[in-house]
């Protein structure tokens, strides 16, 4: 048998765990992982922690040189691609060195979306999305700080928690409300009631019209008129894949790399992953992003496992978070909006800021959301991969989350062992 | 190579509210990484931990590569310096093994109480949670395979298994004896001795007590031979070696037929088995009597150790052929094996481990042992399961009615009493 040459471009959690799976099937091929970054891979999910000082800057790294040499992996750091050439089986480099794979990985992940508002120029964006920004962020930081942020999805959540930890000052302009993807408006509320407990402001419902500079201060204006002044202005409104370098290439782009469920592309051996990926939708089937770090793994994996010579099919992404902050937890697994035909249960305690929420189809769990209740999340994703009839113990499990859906979960696996 | 020891929880459910392994996690290391489930409106009592996955979840998703599956002793551990307590490991985590402390604001989990015996299951009282080293299984895999990589056995038979693991924990020092018949240990790369059937008790015996007058009692004589070499045709030296006590190592490799020469019944094929012997049709209804139980009347024979073992529990075999490699010092030890044959027992290939493991689960072949004629089951069933289980993956016992089959039952039940008893006193 002739050995491969795979070539992963892009060093996050897809790439990664793509030359996890290739290696473990073959020890033969060749592996090479380019990164547009000069540095070793590291997960833009821990940029949050590290401004809150969880953990130090140097125990970033998700691993180091000598595991790329463990894994007879050639690692290519500050390495751009500008361009792919799936018939001639090459992509350029910036500078125009090519390269020739007989299997390729675009994995490159997402850029955070520049938003469309005046004075963008004269303000300067800036994200909350790479090593570099964190850097440049804690650079200017001072105790006291007033920051403007923009967005109220998880990253901007987590930016916010990390500043506050800091002892700065938070003011949040949410176009709609906080986490509108993760939970329902209840749940919501109740998480931004403890942000609001800390000292956050949050401006729900407004769109910001204009920012400019105020003196050294930075000011923005409302779509209502009113106006919030702070001294950094940090973007967070979501991320889009990075593609751009793909034009031209004909691998079939549409908000994402379309790709089937081998998670391979309109080209023979071009295969995409992670944010990147337009990949099926579990519920829907439909193609779709959803750029999450367990999507990313799962896709890497499955990416990897085809690249490498065997047949793997794609489940399907489903949407989850877990989301910790101020010592109050909340995590929310699957469909969270109420579509028709769907039965939701649903149980809240104002006072204690718990919160509980189980949408049901056919009997099957399809979406969970659960505030300050400890929950193992796993085992409830665990019920809706496996579609597991729930039947007459709903109320149940909306009562008793933890010890129900470990129930449910022992009893299929023991009773997939034949018992 | 990762020794994976394993915590293992029997398929038992726990005592209504019991949290001893609960507590006993607690007091080692303040929050339990155990989790008692008590749900008394569908009566459920379990527990759930950590399997320490082969491929664990929590580690391929960690954000900082701050959990990894330990290289040495298979434990799945997180690097507290590294973990930044994003949680994602519990959100991927499908057993519910991997929780989340407000205190430290970090993941945690069990660590098996690294080298030491897991606290949990020390302090289970109803066995449902205990320790299992297959360690030991693996440690033998550093060491030399002495057998040849080829086979001359049929598709799917596991008695070259069980001669590779024989030959590994015996290591070099060993004189390996053989008769006619179905012979795994046949190319090998350590001495070995054709004898007969007649006679292989015999010259085991000259064997060891020559090497034992010149001082080289260090070398083992061991042999490796079929049901009908041990209970039948060689019974008469192998009685006589056992009643004498002669330092020899004698492995039965039990398929309860004449398998080589043609399937032909032994004292060891079942009640109601087909064989080429013992015919089915209107005058015959397969073998007319029950088998021959071999290991009890070993036992019978005040030898130093015997003991059962099949290859489909692995760990529990290598553990009982390192016991009689110490015996064999002090006497003459004894292993049944019982082997699952494809061919005789009219069975698929691709299930003889099944077949082994079914032998077990339905009591049809308790795992025991017996030291210096103390008796104890090494691996008790909860739930055995029926024998149909077994006999419905065998061509052999095909043609037996509800009423045949509830005889074979009963001599299983009789026999599985009878050995509980002598567990027992």
């Amino acid at each position: 048998m002739t050995t491969k040459k795979h070539l992963i471009v892009g060093s996050g959690a897809a790439g990664l765990a793509a030359l996890r799976e290739i290696r473990s099937i073959s020890d033969e091929d060749e592996i090479k992982v380019v990164s547009m970054e000069d540095c070793l891979p590291y997960s833009p999910t821990t940029l949050p922690y590290l401004l809150s000082g969880k953990i130090e800057e140097s125990k970033l790294w998700i691993v180091d040189e000598e595991y790329f040499k463990k894994m007879r992996c050639q690692l290519a750091l500050g390495k751009r691609v500008v361009e792919v050439a799936p018939e001639q089986k090459e992509v350029i480099y910036e500078g125009g060195e090519r390269e020739r794979y007989d299997t390729l990985l675009i994995a490159t992940g997402s850029e955070p979306i520049v938003p469309l508002i005046e004075g963008m120029e004269e303000v300067g964006f800036f994200g909350f999305h790479t090593l570099q920004d964190y850097q440049e962020l804690t650079r200017r930081l001072e105790r006291g700080y007033v920051a403007l942020i923009y967005g109220g999805g998880l990253v901007a959540m987590g930016l916010a928690s990390g500043l506050i930890k800091r002892g700065c000052k938070v003011k949040m302009v949410v176009r709609s409300r906080i986490l509108r993807l993760y939970f329902d408006t209840d749940a919501g509320a109740l998480i931004a009631r403890v942000f609001l407990a800390q000292g956050a402001e949050i401006i729900s419902g407004r769109e910001i019209k204009r920012v400019g500079k105020r003196g050294d201060k930075i000011e923005a204006v409302l779509t209502d008129g009113s106006s919030l002044s702070g001294d950094i202005f940090i973007s967070c409104l979501g991320t889009t894949p990075r593609v751009s370098f793909l034009q031209g290439s004909g691998i079939e782009v549409n908000s994402g790399i379309v790709v089937d469920d081998s998670l391979r592309t309109n080209k023979e051996d071009v295969y995409a992953a992670g944010d990147v990926a337009e990949a099926k939708d579990f519920f829907t089937g439909q193609r779709g992003l959803n750029a999450i770090l367990p999507s990313a793994v799962e896709q890497g994996k499955i990416a990897g496992a085809n690249m490498a010579g065997e047949r793997h099919e794609y489940e399907g992404w489903i949407s989850m978070n877990v989301f910790h902050f101020f010592g109050s937890g909340a995590c929310s697994i699957g469909l969270t909006g109420a579509d028709e035909g769907m039965e939701v249960l649903k149980e809240e305690d104002k006072d204690e800021g718990r919160f509980k929420k189980l949408s049901f189809q056919d009997g099957r769990l399809v979406g969970a959301e659960f505030v300050n209740v400890d929950v193992d999340p796993g085992v409830i994703l665990y019920l809706i991969k496996n579609r597991l009839k729930i039947g007459k113990h709903k109320e149940l499990l909306l009562q008793k989350p933890v010890e129900v859906s470990r129930w449910l979960m022992v009893r299929n696996e023991r009773e997939g062992d034949g018992l | 190579m990762a020794f994976n020891d394993t915590l293992v929880i029997r398929r038992l459910t726990c005592p209504e509210d019991c949290r001893a392994c609960v507590e006993a996690c607690m007091n080692k290391r303040g929050l339990p990484a155990i989790k008692a489930v008590h749900l008394p409106e569908v009566g459920f009592h379990s527990i759930v931990v950590c399997n320490q996955c082969s491929n664990p979840k929590c580690a391929e998703i960690c954000p900082t590569g701050a959990i990894s599956k330990n290289e040495t002793n298979g434990t799945v551990t997180i690097d507290s310096d590294k973990c930044v307590g994003c949680g994602l490991c519990t959100l991927v985590c499908p057993y519910g093994g991997i929780y989340y402390d407000y205190t430290q604001e970090k993941s945690f989990k069990c660590d098996r109480c690294y080298e030491e015996e897991p606290q949990c299951a020390a302090a289970c009282p109803y066995g449902v949670l205990s320790f299992a080293r297959s360690h030991q299984v693996y440690l033998h895999f550093h060491d030399e395979d002495l057998l040849a990589s080829a086979t001359g056995l049929c598709a799917g038979c596991p008695a070259e298994l069980a001669a590779r693991v024989m030959l590994r924990v015996l290591g070099r020092k060993v004189i390996t004896f053989r008769t006619p018949g179905c012979q795994p240990i046949f190319i090998s790369r350590v001495s070995s001795i054709p004898t007969l059937m007649t006679n292989i008790a015999s010259s085991m015996t000259g064997a060891s007590r020559y090497l034992r007058k010149i001082g080289r009692d260090d070398v083992i004589c061991a042999c490796f031979v079929g049901d009908g070499a041990t209970a039948d045709v060689g019974f008469q030296p192998l009685s006589g070696a056992a009643g004498r006590g002669e330092h020899i190592l004698y492995i039965c490799n039990d398929n309860e037929a004449y398998m080589n020469t043609g399937i032909q019944s032994s004292s060891t094929t079942p009640l109601g088995a087909w064989t080429t012997t013992t015919w089915v049709g209107k005058r015959s209804r397969g073998k007319g009597e029950a088998g021959k139980y071999m290991p009890l009347i070993m036992l019978m024979h005040n030898v130093s150790y015997v003991a059962t073992a099949t290859v489909a529990y692995l760990e529990d075999y290598v553990l009982k052929l390192e016991k009689a490699k110490e015996a064999v010092k002090h006497g003459m030890a004894y292993l049944h094996l019982h082997t699952p044959c494809p061919t005789g027992w009219r069975a698929p290939a691709d299930k003889s481990i099944e077949l082994s493991r079914l032998a077990v689960e339905t009591n049809y072949f308790p795992l025991w042992e017996a030291e210096d004629g103390r008796l104890h089951l090494t691996h008790r069933v909860d739930k055995p399961k029926p024998l149909k289980e077994l006999t419905k993956l065998q061509g052999r016992f095909s043609h037996l009615t509800k009423e045949e089959l509830e005889q074979l039952q009963q001599i299983v039940d009789e026999r599985f009493a009878l050995i509980e008893r002598l567990a027992s006193s």
